[in-house]
């Protein structure tokens, strides 16, 4: 048995190159699958142990002020377990000369002694000192800050003030400040209070069960009521539409499922080469089997020692994969916990799960190995010592010699690589499955990518306006329009009311602060899709519409429905006549007609919707001197924001899909490599003795490079017709289901990218079938004939 | 037509060396059928490398045709090969997937020494010379071992070389099948091709008109057959 094993392990690595590669391959399939694997069980773990570990609140009121007898009333509340008093302003800061961006400015008592929605500290200081600032790591890259740095942040009156930055800090309760293209700026209270600021805002946890959104509910309306029965006006009431769970868990939720996907398809592929491997070397083992069966070789004992050889390979594999897996599932766990503004607090793998890797990468594959090795085996004596020189089984059908042989655009050397590729029929699925499988998840994974920049940019092309700015409310329109109609540069603008509203139940509870706009029925600044009912009418007062969104958040309410907002002092009533299609925070349109009736002056906002024309001057420059007008006439803006902010937003929402999708993308690539050319290498070997005997008839090195090239390049492209076939219906699937894990409706298709994406898989598969080939090819034609033949 | 002046071949094995050809000097005329015999590790196998530019001599020179073979890189040998000799093997080799009638077209397609449009009627000539016209669009593993013999000779005729170079070519053959083929050998050598076939088959050395026996790397007997009179 010893000598056999010898015997055996010597013909397995009789090849270096070949051994060498197929063991790479099988380390790329494994450590594929154990990277997802693995990511996706820290993932799925950490974002929930993370999110819980900063203490979430089940919801947050705004008050006008938060004073000793609030926190007495507060403490004395049966509905409330713990509590934290905050500060929360809406500002902007200066980036450039004249650029803004939204700055939300949180202050805190004790940042260090924090209790709910807790920040953590990254660098520099935790305890701001007065006139500093800490600033959200994720923001840093949005209003382009770095620590020790002085920032100028604008204030309702107009004054600009600054502030150094001594510290950054990570605050995961809020979404990430990159994809909101704000700025979170943390201060403590004694610069608040020098600021002429008051806290304004209590993070809770409701009694009971703190997460049951209609406990929170409950709890949140009896809270408010004690307020404004203690003279407290309310300014707003947020839940969370899924209290206590992350709100980038649904971001993750498609991007866990890509992983899952992709990991079985890595999986598969390492079995697909251990298969090849091991059909190939018995291939080529038939005659000494059968010697070895003639010199009283048991049948037993032979299987016995293939498999303990297949298995000590596949043992080094799975040993190899192991700790790679780990390391780069810990770097890829990081890295997309970082898009969602993560950091991994443990990135420990379960050992079960490492249990699970190790006997899924040993048994499937020795599984795979058992068929090839006892058909092997299973060769008679008479067979073996009949097997002389070039392979007689494998044949290819009559039908498709027939095929080929019509197809008289391929000269017959290349007729000869394309039967060949099909020669072995066992192998030639399993590599077009794998390439097949590769491109599918290429293709579907590139047209959902490109279909959600589609989607956005589309959907951007709805907004005719280039720059929005927010103005406080109570200033009058005309004083507006006075301020912007001399400018040049405006081509058009619109005066849009804006205010909020408080929804109410049915149940008599009041909800979340939705924002309510009020654009002219015939806007010509916003081109809606309506996607349910209409649009807006000039005789509306009671008619809103709502964005698709807010039906998601609001589960009760549906097209048709009566429902009542709280808008000031007053409740009103509204048919809901019509849903559109918006991205970010649900809105509610109103009418200009019932704006006014419904709305009292004093809460009444404004919102400037412009059309610029910008030729040979900046827009930033154009946007400046309509603020600078503005400010002439004694108006402050509030907010402002231009189209491409927006549509980095928009965009940003996405970003942590994008980045997943470019990576498995990559995987998939490298996976497709290593498995045609380890696949191209075996190829090869099997048939070193057919390639001498071309060689003999007169075949030049470059004639069997291009025999061989054009064999792996026919494998790559039949796979990549079968991905085409079977990459529209998964393509159209992935914009799906990506679009309801995303944005809740499916993506626009943007067909021009799916093609796109096939011709770019085209191009990758025909540089990976060459290159794949470049070594195999290489080795098949500097092989010696004399080596293949053997004249005796 | 065929010179070989003073062939040494030598193999090493780390700081051993075999010499398995001894300054082997040969002239073999056109039309000439030349049988090479002799035992295993005479270095029949070696002088047929040679011949073929298989292999490459240690010292010596082989001049096929006014050509000196031994100065072509592999790119230029394979060329020369494959419009000048054909290869005739012990175990057929012929290429699984390609149908009879392929098999004669490849190293046409390979070579391009026949215009592409008389291929088809040149390998349909061929199969009919070796009588396997009916056998064409079969694939070479439904043919019986002589019937692929037969197609590995009409293979090996199908750039029109003037030299066939034949390896045991009825080792694997039954007699009945080793007299066609020898018969079809002989049938070339009347059309003025030149034969170089090793055998172990004494038989069959009537049919030839030159004996050749290789003994440790020399050339112990150089005969013609017929004359039974010694050459050079």
């Amino acid at each position: 048995m010893k000598r056999l094993l010898i015997k055996v392990i010597r013909d397995l690595f009789q090849d270096k190159f070949r051994a060498v590669l197929s063991l790479m391959a099988m380390i790329i399939g494994m450590t594929s699958f154990g990277v997802i694997l693995f990511s996706y069980n820290t993932i799925s773990r950490e974002i929930v142990n993370v999110f819980a570990s900063i203490n979430p609140s089940s919801a947050d009121v705004v008050v006008d002020r938060i004073d000793e007898k609030l926190i007495s009333l507060t403490k004395e509340f049966k509905g409330i377990s713990d509590f934290e008093e905050k500060a929360f302003y809406e500002l902007r800061m200066k980036v450039g000369e004249n650029e803004w961006k939204t700055l939300h400015l949180f202050a805190v008592k004790d940042f260090e002694q924090m209790k709910i929605n807790k920040v953590s500290s990254l660098e520099g200081s935790f305890r701001p000192g007065k006139n500093e600032v800490l600033i959200e790591r994720d923001a840093l890259g949005v209003g382009k800050i770095s620590l020790g740095q002085t920032i100028s942040i604008s204030f309702p009156d107009s004054s600009l003030r600054e502030f150094k930055v001594t510290g950054i800090v990570n605050d995961i309760a809020l979404h990430p400040a990159s994809i909101h293209n704000t700025v979170y700026a943390y201060v403590s209270y004694e610069t608040l209070a020098d600021l002429g600021l008051k806290g304004n805002r209590l993070d809770f946890i409701a009694s009971g069960n703190k997460f049951d959104r209609s406990n929170i509910l409950s709890a949140g309306n009896d809270y408010m009521k004690l307020l404004e029965k203690n003279g407290y006006v309310l300014k707003s009431f947020n839940v969370m539409g899924k209290p206590g769970r992350s709100p980038h868990l649904d971001e993750y939720d498609s991007i866990l499922l890509i992983l899952q996907i992709f990991s079985i398809a890595a999986f598969l592929f390492g079995c697909t080469i251990i298969s090849s491997l091991l059909s190939t070397i018995l291939s080529n083992q038939i005659r000494q089997i059968g010697v070895l069966k003639a010199i009283g070789g048991k049948t037993g004992n032979i299987f016995t020692v293939y498999m303990l050889s297949i298995s000590v390979l596949i043992l080094v594999a799975v040993a190899i994969s192991l700790p790679l897996s780990l390391f780069a599932s810990q770097k890829l766990s990081i890295l997309l916990m970082r898009l969602g503004n993560m950091q991994l607090p443990d990135g420990t793998i379960p050992g079960s799960l490492i249990l699970v890797f190790c006997v899924l990468g040993i048994v499937v594959p020795v599984l795979v190995a058992f068929f090839p090795i006892r058909r092997g085996i299973s060769t008679t004596v008479k067979e073996a010592i009949n097997d002389y020189g070039v392979q007689q089984s494998g044949k290819i059908s009559t039908g498709f010699s027939c095929w080929s042989n019509n197809i008289k655009l391929f000269s017959r050397p290349i007729l000869l690589s394309i039967r060949n590729a099909v020669r072995r029929k066992g192998r030639f699925y399993l590599n077009m499955a794998t390439l097949t499988l590769g491109g599918v998840l290429f293709v579907a994974v590139i047209t959902s990518m490109m279909s959600i920049q589609y989607t956005v940019s589309k959907d951007m092309e709805r907004i005719k306006y280039d720059y929005q700015m927010s103005i406080n409310a109570g200033t009058r329109e005309d004083k507006i329009k006075d301020a912007i109609s001399d400018i040049p540069e405006v081509l058009n603008y619109e005066i849009w009311g804006r205010t909020g509203g408080k929804l109410v139940y049915r149940d008599g509870q009041v909800g979340n602060l939705y924002p309510i706009m009020a654009p002219s029925f015939d806007t010509k600044v916003f081109m809606p899709e309506v996607l349910e009912g209409r649009w807006l009418q000039e005789g509306d007062t009671n008619e809103i519409v709502v964005g698709y969104r807010f039906l998601g958040a609001e589960q009760e309410y549906k097209l048709g429905d009566i429902l009542s907002f709280k808008i000031g002092n007053a409740t009103v009533e509204f048919r809901i006549v019509g849903t559109i299609k918006e991205y970010g925070s649900p809105a509610i349109y109103l009418n200009r007609k019932g704006y006014e009736q419904f709305v009292q002056e004093d809460i009444r906002m404004s919102s400037i919707k412009l059309m610029t024309q910008s030729g040979n001057t900046r827009r930033s420059t154009i946007y400046h001197k309509i603020e600078h007008e503005l400010a002439e006439h004694g108006i402050t803006v509030l907010q402002s924001e231009s189209k491409t902010d927006q549509y980095w937003i928009l965009l940003g929402h996405f970003m942590v899909i994008i980045t997943t999708f470019a990576i498995v993308s990559i995987m998939v690539v490298i996976v497709a490599a290593f498995g045609l050319t380890s696949t191209m290498s075996i190829q090869v070997f099997e048939r070193t003795r057919e390639i001498g005997i071309m060689k003999a008839m007169g075949a030049s090195p470059k004639q069997i490079r291009r025999i061989v090239t054009a064999e792996s390049v026919f494998i790559a492209v039949s796979s990549w017709i079968a991905s085409i076939v079977i990459g529209i219906p998964t393509g159209a699937l992935g914009a799906y289901v990506m679009g309801n894990l995303t944005i809740r409706m499916p993506l626009n298709i943007n067909y021009s990218s799916f093609f796109s994406s096939c011709v770019f898989w085209l191009v990758l598969i025909l540089m990976i079938g060459y290159y794949a080939s470049r070594t195999a090819s290489k080795r098949a034609s500097k092989m010696c004939i004399k080596e293949t033949l053997a004249f005796e | 037509m065929i010179s070989l002046k003073g062939i040494e071949k030598i193999y090493k094995n780390g700081s051993i060396e075999y010499p398995v050809l001894k300054n082997v000097s040969l002239e073999i005329g056109q039309g000439e059928f030349v049988i090479i015999m002799g035992k295993s590790g005479s270095g029949k196998s070696t002088l047929l490398n040679i011949l073929t530019g298989v292999d490459k001599p240690t010292k010596g020179e082989v001049v096929i045709d006014k050509t000196n073979i031994g100065n072509y890189d592999e790119g230029k040998i394979a060329e020369w090969r494959g419009g000048n000799l054909g290869i005739i093997f012990q175990f057929f080799q012929l290429i699984p997937t390609l149908s009879v009638l392929e098999n004669i077209l490849l190293p046409m397609d390979l070579v391009k020494k026949i215009p592409s449009k008389d291929r088809m009627s040149r390998a349909m000539q061929l199969l009919k010379k070796v009588g396997l016209v009916d056998h064409a669009y079969k694939m070479p593993s439904a043919l019986s071992g002589g019937e692929q013999q037969r197609v590995a000779i009409a293979r090996a005729l199908a750039n029109d070389v003037q030299l066939i170079v034949a390896d045991e070519p009825t080792g694997n053959l039954d007699s009945k099948n080793a007299e066609i083929i020898f018969e079809l050998f002989n049938k070339l050598k009347k059309e003025g091709k030149t034969v170089i076939m090793v055998t172990h088959e004494r038989e069959m050395i009537k049919g030839a008109g030159r004996k050749i026996l290789l003994k440790d790397g020399e050339i112990v007997e150089d005969t013609l057959v017929e004359k039974e009179a010694k050459v050079g």
